[in-house]
């Protein structure tokens, strides 16, 4: 029969319709209110339904790589990072530039100035992968937009030292232990 | 009454054409409005990729790949990883074998989805099957970006192994994913595949037979939905599938109907393979160490996988430095649009854009 075909198609979409609306009223009231409402979407969540961004906010992986930061030892309060410029040689795009500082701080070596050009970086993650020291980390942060770029979007040894107490407090990128170490 | 005259159109579609997947353009010759000829003009989107990958080590090449079919990232990464890895006999654990056909079977699912979807949206049946396909897309790019922090452009395969075992929680989700994988494609099928409109748009539209196909070079879904069941994972066998027991789905007509039935049961046959996969996953190292640098021995290679789209092979050759001397890839989107003159000609204007979606093309990888 002409048309059989279509109606068949109709059916799929009134069946997910009506989910929509059963799963609405089995969360109810809680589907679309403020605060987390799903964390991501299941396999098994029925229906459609729109995570309400920006009130609501999707927490990322503790793998997810976003912008670096620098981690700080919460033990000693100085960088793990030792400045050996590995990271800068490893990047594809050329977006780290690291100084060595003269004089230690409590016998390690620190960075003196710490140049990460996110107008450039890729987010590959190979600086976070080689670095001998676990020094640097991904921040979780999906909002990076400026209104200009070039300077805006340069990020000095500070801010990213303040990134990482902000987003990696115990000094550990990710939660997870790494896999493969660096030789 | 006089015989009126007619003459020949030209007619400019693109670069910035909705249905192009990219910046693509198409020089039409028609005839009322039926085509005449085609001209595609490619170039729009050039990265100087295959440069870029001479300036870079081994080791930095593996993001680059992500960029070039970005639908199928994983599938580039896996082609070019399995090149270094012949050219220095580099051979992985096996559990980092396992999680590279994981990944990138998946992949191939998430692919034809998309790519089904974009076909109807072509067809004017705009964004509902879309989104029914970016629904299940949505839960395989999340097992991505558990597992190694980005949807789109993973990273995730080194020379070597992967960059990180799979995390707690991604078995139980995969599994469930992959038990829940074949009822959506049932619904899916529901939705569409007994159309009536798309059938009358689709079948007998713009027939590719076997000869032709394989005289362009034709690979992938395109050629296996005009019959001939070639299939480099059969053909010849790399990494480990020649443990797994799968079926190369086939058309009989090679019009734009079959591409979409062959894209539905190649993605039915990754599910299996990720199924089985799953089941035989050992347990043990995933990657031998990094290394910043290494150097590979002078020579030159040519490895080909099967990617979503068609053949896709890197050849890559090597001076025994950390730098590839020359990095050359053999992208199946670019190969497979040559086909597409052929196929427009004779049919109407409309069906041009039918046409593009069901070679399944992505302009990163065309123009690269
Ligand atoms: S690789 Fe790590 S320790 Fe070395 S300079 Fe970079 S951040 Fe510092
Ligand atoms: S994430 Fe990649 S591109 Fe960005 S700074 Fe690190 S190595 Fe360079």
């Amino acid at each position: 029969m002409l048309g059989f075909g279509i109606l068949k198609g109709m059916a799929v979409t009134l069946r997910r319709f009506v989910d929509t609306y059963v799963a609405d009223l089995r969360h109810f009231p809680r589907r679309y209110a403020s605060g987390p409402v799903y964390e991501r979407m299941g396999i098994t969540e029925r229906g459609a339904f729109t995570i309400q961004y920006p009130e609501v906010k999707v927490p990322m992986f503790p793998r997810y790589r976003g912008p670096l930061i620098l981690l700080t030892d919460p033990e000693t309060g100085i960088t793990k990072c030792i400045a050996c410029g590995l990271c800068e040689r490893t990047c594809p795009t050329e977006s780290i530039k690291v100084t060595k500082a003269e004089e230690k701080v409590e016998g390690q070596k620190v960075p003196a100035t710490y140049e990460y050009d996110m107008n450039t970086c890729m987010f590959c993650g190979f600086c976070v992968q080689i670095c001998p020291s676990d020094a640097l980390g991904h921040s979780p942060e999906l909002e990076t937009g400026t209104y200009s770029k070039g300077e805006a979007l340069m990020v000095n040894l500070e801010q990213m030292l303040e990134l990482g107490r902000k987003h990696a407090p115990g000094g550990v990128w990710p939660v997870e232990e790494k896999e493969a170490q660096p030789s | 009454m006089t015989k009126l005259k007619t003459e020949t159109v030209t007619l400019n579609m693109g670069p910035h054409h909705p249905s192009t997947h990219g910046v693509f353009r198409l020089i039409l010759t028609l005839d009322g409005e039926t085509v005449v000829d085609v001209e595609p003009v490619v170039g729009y989107l050039h990265r100087n990729h295959e440069k870029i990958g001479e300036k870079n080590n081994w080791i930095q090449n593996t993001p680059f790949t992500d960029r070039l079919d970005y639908i199928s990232p994983m599938n580039n990464e896996f082609a070019y990883v399995l090149a270094v890895e012949k050219l220095a006999e580099i051979d992985p654990p096996e559990r980092a074998k396992y999680i590279r056909i994981i990944m990138v079977e998946l992949n191939r699912v998430a692919n034809h989805l998309i790519s089904i979807g974009f076909l109807l949206n072509e067809l004017g049946c705009f964004f509902t099957p879309m989104f029914y396909a970016l629904r299940w897309r949505e839960m395989i790019v999340d097992l991505y970006e558990m597992t190694c922090g980005s949807r789109m452009m993973p990273n995730y395969f080194w020379i070597g192994g992967v960059s990180a075992d799979l995390p707690e929680g991604f078995l139980p989700e995969c599994k469930e994913l992959v038990s829940a994988l074949p009822g959506f494609l049932d619904e899916m099928e529901q939705l569409i595949t007994e159309n009536e409109i798309l059938q009358m748009r689709c079948k007998n539209v713009a027939i590719l037979p076997p000869e032709v196909a394989t005289a362009f070079g034709c690979t992938g879904p395109l050629l296996r939905a005009s019959g001939v069941p070639y299939d480099v994972r059969r053909a010849e066998p790399y990494s480990i599938y020649d443990r797994f027991d799968f079926d190369i789905p086939i058309g009989t007509v090679g019009d734009v109907y079959d591409r979409y039935l062959v894209r539905i049961a190649e993605a039915r046959q990754s599910v299996r393979i990720v199924d089985q996969a799953l089941r035989d996953l050992p347990e043990g190292e995933t990657a031998t160490p990094k290394k910043r640098k290494f150097k590979p021995p002078e020579g030159d290679i040519y490895h080909r996988t099967e990617a979503p789209k068609g053949e896709l092979g890197f050849y890559l050759v090597s001076d025994g430095t950390e730098n590839p001397y020359r990095y050359r890839i053999r992208a199946p989107s670019f190969v497979n649009l040559q086909a597409l003159p052929y196929m427009c000609r004779g049919n109407k204007i409309a069906d041009v854009v039918v046409v593009i979606g069901s070679i399944d093309i992505t302009m990163g990888e065309v123009d690269r």
